[in-house]
């Protein structure tokens, strides 16, 4: 039998985003209860598929739940019209290049992921 | 001769560096126009979601009920499809719609009536020379066809967005919180909807902010009230509601809130209701719970209450649920003719949008006149997009 094991993640933004962020904000960011940055542009949040074992990590490290239950979530935000925050599902590569190229994006990808790229800021490694 | 063999051996074996400098070259060429255009995509994606266009979602669920009493027979009910319409028009606007068929709805053709379309020459109809046409009428329907929700959001500050149009009525958690993908029964709480209205025409003013390291939001409304389609309002008052929203900084998720609802009904009837409830959820482990009352004053007769009010609890494993739910209702208090129902239950989730569910009721009547029940209830449902 094989076990795989859970992938450090990295939290990411773009490296011109110079605002603090707690790992409580970043839970309350995509928890929909953050939805901007101190200067009022809106928060661009990607997350990877729910299938992503890094996506499993962080939503357990996080927001204390399985992605699938993280994932049913925000799937009710959407249809009871209650979303205030639009949560952009992406691939991990185009996680981390929308990151890079978005001044107002906030991602997360699997931390042997990111090593050559230049223009994304690492806030914190979870496992 | 020899200066010329040598001159030829030495572009032969430079020739391959020199393809390869240029295949090099326009591959480093290649990939900055696609960095580009992929750039360009993502910026796309991110800053014009208005310019999507409008998206259309919705659910579905079916279900096969059996119930304990004899009048009422086993059936698969193919409960829901709705269907959702939205747009983001602007950074600040949007559109949002529910149209649902319920129950499938089924019209059909009935007898063929004989309609008069022409009176004849003479102006006197009934004569023999008038003209009549066979064309068939909706004879039987079943279901029904159903607005839920068409409104209009302007979001000025996260602290302060406005509705207008039809939306669900604020109150509580059920009552938004109540598609069957995402909720783990197909039964709700007796209370729900029969305390606060399932949905307002009217206005809200909503929104949230954070207080040190509390959230708080809101949801101040005015609409038509009860029994008021948006075609028509019968009376000259308007139903006033709020609800606050409390979310607490401790364990995984820690909410608190209450409803407040004021309106005065066709009849007269004053009604005051009150609503509080909490959720909160650590690991695998979720409790919710909500309470409500109503007060009615009719402008004749004795003043009574609606009152209900239910705990549930949830334990997630895997892709499990497991859940059970004691609610309790009483339609009128000052007759005593209360039910509780007691409810188990088990979810399967197969994706984050496809469930089966499992679920036992027992209900218990109050009034001898009404036997008490068990129903059970297998369900499929599906969330389509969003």
């Amino acid at each position: 039998m094989t076990v795989q094991a859970e992938p450090r993640v990295a939290i990411i933004v773009n490296s011109e985003n110079s605002q603090p962020l707690t790992l409580q904000e970043i839970s309350n960011i995509y928890n929909d209860r953050i939805t901007t940055w101190n200067n009022h542009e809106k928060i661009d949040i990607f997350n990877l598929p729910t299938a992503s074992p890094a996506r499993e990590t962080f939503s357990r490290a996080l927001l204390g739940m399985s992605a699938m239950r993280a994932a049913a979530n925000e799937a009710n935000r959407h249809i009871t019209n209650t979303s205030r925050n639009t949560q952009h599902v992406k691939r991990e590569r185009l996680v981390i290049l929308s990151v890079a190229t978005n001044r107002n994006a906030i991602g997360y990808v699997k931390a042997s992921s990111i090593t050559q790229h230049k223009n994304i800021k690492v806030l914190f490694y979870i496992k | 001769m020899k200066q010329a063999i040598a001159t030829l051996y030495l572009a032969l074996c430079l020739c391959p560096a020199i393809t390869q400098a240029a295949t090099t070259a326009e591959l480093e060429a290649r990939l900055q126009a696609l960095q580009e255009e992929i750039r360009a995509i993502t910026q796309y994606e991110t800053s014009n979601r208005q310019d999507q266009g409008m998206t259309v979602a919705g659910y579905t669920d079916a279900a096969y009920t059996v119930d304990s009493r004899n009048s009422i027979s086993p059936s698969i009910h193919l409960h829901h499809l709705s269907l959702f319409f939205k747009q983001e028009i602007s950074q600040k606007w949007r559109f949002f719609s529910e149209i649902e068929f319920e129950d499938t709805p089924q019209f059909e053709t009935g007898n063929p009536v004989s309609v008069l379309v022409d009176c004849g020459i003479d102006t006197m109809c009934g004569t023999p020379d008038d003209t009549y046409t066979t064309i068939n009428t909706l004879g039987t329907s079943e279901g029904k066809i159903f607005t839920e929700a068409l409104n209009l959001d302007f979001s000025w500050r996260a602290y302060a967005s406005f509705r207008i149009g039809r939306f669900f009525t604020p109150a509580g958690i059920w009552s938004i919180d109540h598609y069957p993908p995402f909720v783990a029964t197909q039964e709700r709480p007796r209370h729900i909807r029969k305390i606060f209205p399932q949905t307002t025409d009217g206005i809200t003013l909503y929104g949230i902010t954070s207080v040190f390291t509390h959230f708080v939001s809101y949801d101040l409304f005015a609409g038509n009230g009860e029994g008021n389609s948006s075609q028509e309002d019968q009376n000259n008052h308007k139903a006033l509601g709020l609800r606050l929203n409390l979310d607490l900084p401790y364990l995984n998720n820690f909410t608190v809130g209450t409803t407040l609802y004021y309106d005065i009904l066709n009849d007269g009837t004053d009604k005051n209701a009150f609503g509080m409830h909490t959720k909160i959820r650590q690991g695998d482990v979720e409790l919710q719970a909500e309470y409500a009352n109503a007060l009615l004053k009719p402008v004749i007769g004795n003043s009574y209450r609606k009152l209900g009010y239910y705990l549930q609890g949830l334990y997630q494993l895997d892709n499990w649920t497991l859940g059970l739910r004691y609610d309790f209702y009483d339609s009128q208090t000052r007759l005593k003719v209360n039910e509780t129902t007691r409810s188990l239950f088990v979810n399967y989730h197969i994706t984050e949008n496809l469930n089966l569910k499992l679920e036992q009721h027992a209900t218990d009547f109050q009034d001898p006149a009404v036997e008490n029940c068990y129903k059970t209830i297998i369900s499929i449902n599906a969330s389509l997009g969003h």
